[in-house]
């Protein structure tokens, strides 16, 4: 502080007379605590009030006595009695001495204001946010968002890198279940966080970090989707030999086969596989694996089952059979392998889900010129992503709400779809409410083909030989993810049904850790250190109250050109937008 | 030969509400000796505010007083700002004038209507508290509440009072001022009861006030001119402020300098609602407090300073409060000696004593 008179114990009266003599007025007197002694800080107002305050330091070695200057200035007596009684200081010759009864009673705690023996300030910590807790990857959200705020894409990417190998991908197709859980959410206000992991990977570059050290021990992966090549991620970076089979042409799995190229470009795909075939990673394509006990007899140690869901569930109704009800599933892989798919002119999805919706707007893309979604729900029950939604309704895909196929008319040549009409009753288990069926309500309508997106589960070969549980999923403990097989882990939609892919890359990284386990390693993941100052401040809650700002709208092709081919819906933002949105952060990770 | 008492004054009084114990020593019916006792609800908010962190102590310092919980909360927001080096804007500077001199109306305007009724005058304290009424309006119409008002935040404050808000507020102070004309200042001016139990006192010298450390209104009573609003902090120096001073040092004296100061804070008021600048409020504060500062500023009842040391992390290494009363209490052992017991509770009362802020 200015004007600082420092003291030993000896010249403090001296200097407290020489302020009296000057008639300055004694403010007050401060305590501290510094660990191994006490200072006291005598706070002066000069005579002429204009002049700044005048400060007499004096340290006094714990246990010591302080001299009372109360003699001088009897208002010091009220001070140097709290002294004594905060700090455990015995003050010498006060004018009036409470013997240690001045601001205590027989209740309060011994000494009140002394630090305890082993002190240390206390280092700012983070807190456990929302959105970092609803992501399964477990990405540092906040984080990311703020550096994007401030300009660093690179350190940005390195700290989605950190949890999540596949920013490029995920930051087009993940559900975001963050966006959901953002304290902005309730103002329908949500941070862009899928957009802005989108933009790190679009804008800044990542070098991926060779293993070092090699295991020698070698991992077999079957499949090749979302948990096929994290786990060969994580694998690979902990140092051990992988080889996926893909029994597919293509590598990528559902990114590949189950979602469309106008979300999901091929040149990214093909890019975050050939980041994980740089670290040394052998993909073998068009390779159906039919037995397990072959992979091991092959030198491999351990096998990860990542094989999805891939087979379609029937729409169990009456001539479902005929050659023009095809499945979402396989009618979505057939187009992403370039096979010639005739869909006629009329075209009906049946389902309400996300997979419903691409078969629609990929339908729109073929050529088809009546789309319609029929869904047994209204909209608001739809478990498609909102967005999506809107731009499949922009590209023409009508919908139909309320209909539940009851059978499959085929006379003449001509296909028709009977429904029911339903009507919304009370939630049910999931909390969705129940759709009845209306009596007498049937409707049909003409259509040239008919998609059935009611749902997929998993296929798995017989010869595996392994537990299976409800929904044709295999059967593994829930902390190690191995299979009833000895050293046959699972991951993905495989064990969960249709799931997501962050949800597939989460469960692989504890599948990637088990299997280190396994092979006698630590299960220790190589995280890299993203060396970046933290930041001090939050949001106040002014700024969070009063300045409603708006989400970062996602520039979008226009709905024309959509139609013309598979080019990427969703355009990306620009520096500046992106820039804005990661500002926009409340930061709750901060203490406030 | 005198017989020598002692007799307890407080902790329960009916004149004081609150617990400050004061060890009278009689000889008959005359004061010569006092030892004041305080301690009866010590809450600890010094070391609460070394457990909370930076931001939150702002909340904390505001409940160390009702009456001047905006004082509390300025001059711990203002040490902070020169901890952190933030720059509070104008208008911010404006607005935290405006509530600092409302809660000093409302304060002043409380005891006034105290001291009425210790000197017994019953329809006197009805009418400055209904005077006072339209203060506490005020305050809830601008601020959201009558009493913890959390307007003042580090780096600026919490509410805007817009041009519309300030058109009311500036009627209401007019019209208050004519109430005062009409109620308390006639009686407190000429009242022969109010004069004869005030004038001559619980005397306290110019020298006394100097040397005990007087503060506030208890100083100026006694012809100290200091008042910390002479210093540049909120807007006082664009706004213009001159210390109100009394030389009598009588009780008397202190009750005049706090009427006076009532017709000043509503001026004061006006001024700053009519020049407050427009732009932001809050400006956003980066860093922690790191070093040591002393933050003053003039409460109701006097300076307040707060020692505040931080160590660069969210909280704080050492918050110190030496708060008005405080400092007001060792008057008390000059002004009491030699006065008749009856004189006791006005006498007390003149410092304004307020022990919620004393036994922080």
């Amino acid at each position: 502080m200015e004007n600082e008179i420092l003291v030993d114990k000896a010249k403090l009266i001296p200097a407290v007379q020489k302020m009296l003599t000057e008639k300055a007025r004694l403010g007050t007197a401060s305590c501290v605590d510094l660990g191994d002694k006490f200072e006291i800080i005598y706070h002066f107002e000069p005579q002429a009030s204009a002049e700044p305050l005048k400060h007499i330091r004096v340290k006094i070695a714990k246990g010591d006595t302080l001299p009372s200057i109360s003699k001088m200035y009897l208002c010091a007596v009220l001070i140097e009695n709290e002294i004594q009684d905060a700090f455990n200081i015995q003050v010498d010759g006060m004018a009036i001495d409470f013997q240690r009864r001045f601001m205590r009673s027989k209740e309060s705690a011994e000494v009140e204001l002394v630090k305890p023996a082993a002190y240390a300030p206390r280092a700012p910590t983070r807190l456990p946010v929302r959105c970092g807790e609803a992501c399964p990857a477990g990405i540092d959200i906040p984080r990311y968002v703020r550096l994007i705020g401030e300009g660093r894409f690179a350190e940005s990417l390195a700290v989605i890198k950190q949890t999540m190998p596949f920013p490029g991908i995920l930051g087009r197709v993940c559900f975001a279940p963050c966006e959901h859980d953002c304290r902005q959410y309730r103002q329908e206000e949500p941070i862009a966080i899928r957009m802005l992991k989108r933009f790190a990977y679009d804008h800044a570059t990542y070098e991926e970090k060779k293993p070092t050290n090699r295991s020698g021990k070698r991992v077999a992966i079957i499949g090749s989707g979302p948990a096929g090549l994290s786990a060969a991620y994580y694998l690979a970076k902990m140092g051990h030999g992988v080889t996926i089979f893909e029994a597919l042409s293509k590598t990528g799995g559902m990114m590949r086969v189950g979602i469309p190229e106008y979300r999901l470009p091929r040149k990214v795909l093909d890019e975050e596989i050939n980041m994980v075939r740089n670290l040394g990673v052998e993909i073998k394509t068009d390779t159906k694996v039919e037995s397990l006990d072959n992979s091991f007899k092959d030198g491999y140690q351990a096998v990860l089952i990542a094989t999805g869901a891939h087979q379609g569930i029937k729409m169990r109704v009456e001539g479902e059979d005929h050659p023009k009800v095809i499945e979402c599933i396989e009618f979505l892989r057939n187009v992403s392998l370039g096979k010639k798919v005739d869909l006629g002119n009329r075209v009906v999805v049946v389902g309400g889900g996300n997979a419903a919706i691409d078969a629609a707007r990929t339908a729109r893309r073929l050529g088809a010129k009546e789309v319609t979604v029929f869904y047994r729900r209204s909209r608001a029950e739809m478990p498609a992503s909102h967005s999506e939604i809107e731009e499949a309704i922009e590209e023409g895909v009508k919908m139909e709400f309320l209909a539940s196929p009851k059978r499959v008319l085929s006379k003449n040549g001509t296909l028709s779809l009977e429904n029911f009409r339903m009507q919304l009753g009370e939630p049910d288990a999931s909390g969705r409410r129940r759709a009845d069926i209306v009596k007498g309500s049937e409707f049909s309508v003409d259509v040239d083909t008919i998609i059935a997106a009611i749902g997929q589960r998993p296929e798995i070969p017989g010869p595996f030989d392994l537990r299976i549980g409800p929904a044709n999923t295999i059967v593994v403990d829930t902390e190690t993810l191995a299979t009833s097989k000895e050293g046959v882990f699972a991951a993905g939609d495989v064990i969960t049904g249709p799931a997501s892919v962050v949800q597939a890359v989460a469960v692989a990284r504890t599948a990637a850790i088990a299997i280190d386990k396994y092979l006698g390693g630590k299960g220790l993941l190589p995280v890299e250190e993203v060396k970046v100052s933290d930041p001090t401040s939050r949001h106040t809650f002014l700024e969070r109250w009063q300045k409603k700002e708006k989400r970062v709208e996602m520039p979008r092709l226009a709905t024309g050109k959509r139609l013309q081919g598979f080019d990427e819906v969703e355009l990306g933002l620009s520096k500046a937008m992106a820039v804005a949105e990661g500002q926009r952060c409340w930061r709750c990770d901060l203490e406030e | 030969m005198a017989v020598r008492t002692v007799i307890p004054f407080g902790p329960q009084h009916p004149i004081l509400p609150e617990p400050i114990h004061l060890k009278l020593e009689l000889e008959d019916e005359r004061v010569v000796g006092v030892t004041p006792v305080i301690g009866y609800v010590h809450r600890g908010v010094e070391k609460a505010g070394e457990l909370n962190s930076f931001r939150q102590n702002v909340f904390l310092c505001e409940r160390i007083c009702g009456i001047c919980s905006i004082t509390h909360a300025l001059t711990y927001c203002q040490g902070v700002e020169a901890l952190t080096g933030v720059k509070v804007p104008p208008r911010a500077r404006f607005l935290r004038l405006f509530w600092s001199e409302l809660s000093r109306a409302h304060s002043h305007l409380l005891w006034l209507g105290c001291l009425a009724e210790a000197v017994g005058f019953e329809s006197l304290f009805m009418q400055i508290w209904r005077a006072r009424e339209t203060v506490m309006d005020l305050l809830e119409m601008t601020a959201g509440h009558r009493v913890i008002t959390s307007t003042c935040l580090v780096g600026g404050v919490s509410r805007d009072i817009d041009k519309e808000m300030a058109r009311e507020v500036d009627k209401r102070l007019v019209a208050l001022k004519e109430v005062l004309d009409n109620t308390a200042a006639p009686a407190l001016l000429h009242d022969p009861t109010i004069k004869r139990r005030a004038v001559g006192k619980g005397m306290l010298s110019k020298e006394q006030a100097e040397v005990l450390g007087a503060v506030g209104p208890t100083a100026r009573g006694s012809g100290v001119a200091i008042d910390i609003r002479q210093t540049d902090y909120a807007a006082y120096k664009e706004v213009g402020f001159e210390p109100i001073v009394e030389t009598a040092g009588d009780s008397y004296a202190r009750t005049l300098v706090r009427a006076k100061e009532t017709y000043q804070c509503i001026e004061l008021m006006r001024k700053s609602l009519a020049m407050m600048p427009g732009g932001e409020i809050l400006v956003r504060v980066d860093g922690y407090p790191e070093g040591e500062t002393i933050s003053r500023t003039e409460q109701p009842r006097g300076e307040l300073i707060y020692y505040i040391k931080g160590n660069g992390t969210n909280h704080l290494e050492r918050l110190r409060i030496r708060t008005p009363t405080f400092a007001n209490i060792p008057t008390l052992l000059v002004m009491l000696p030699g006065c008749e017991m009856a004189d006791v509770p006005v006498i007390t009362l003149s410092i304004d004593p307020c022990i919620s802020c004393t036994e922080r």
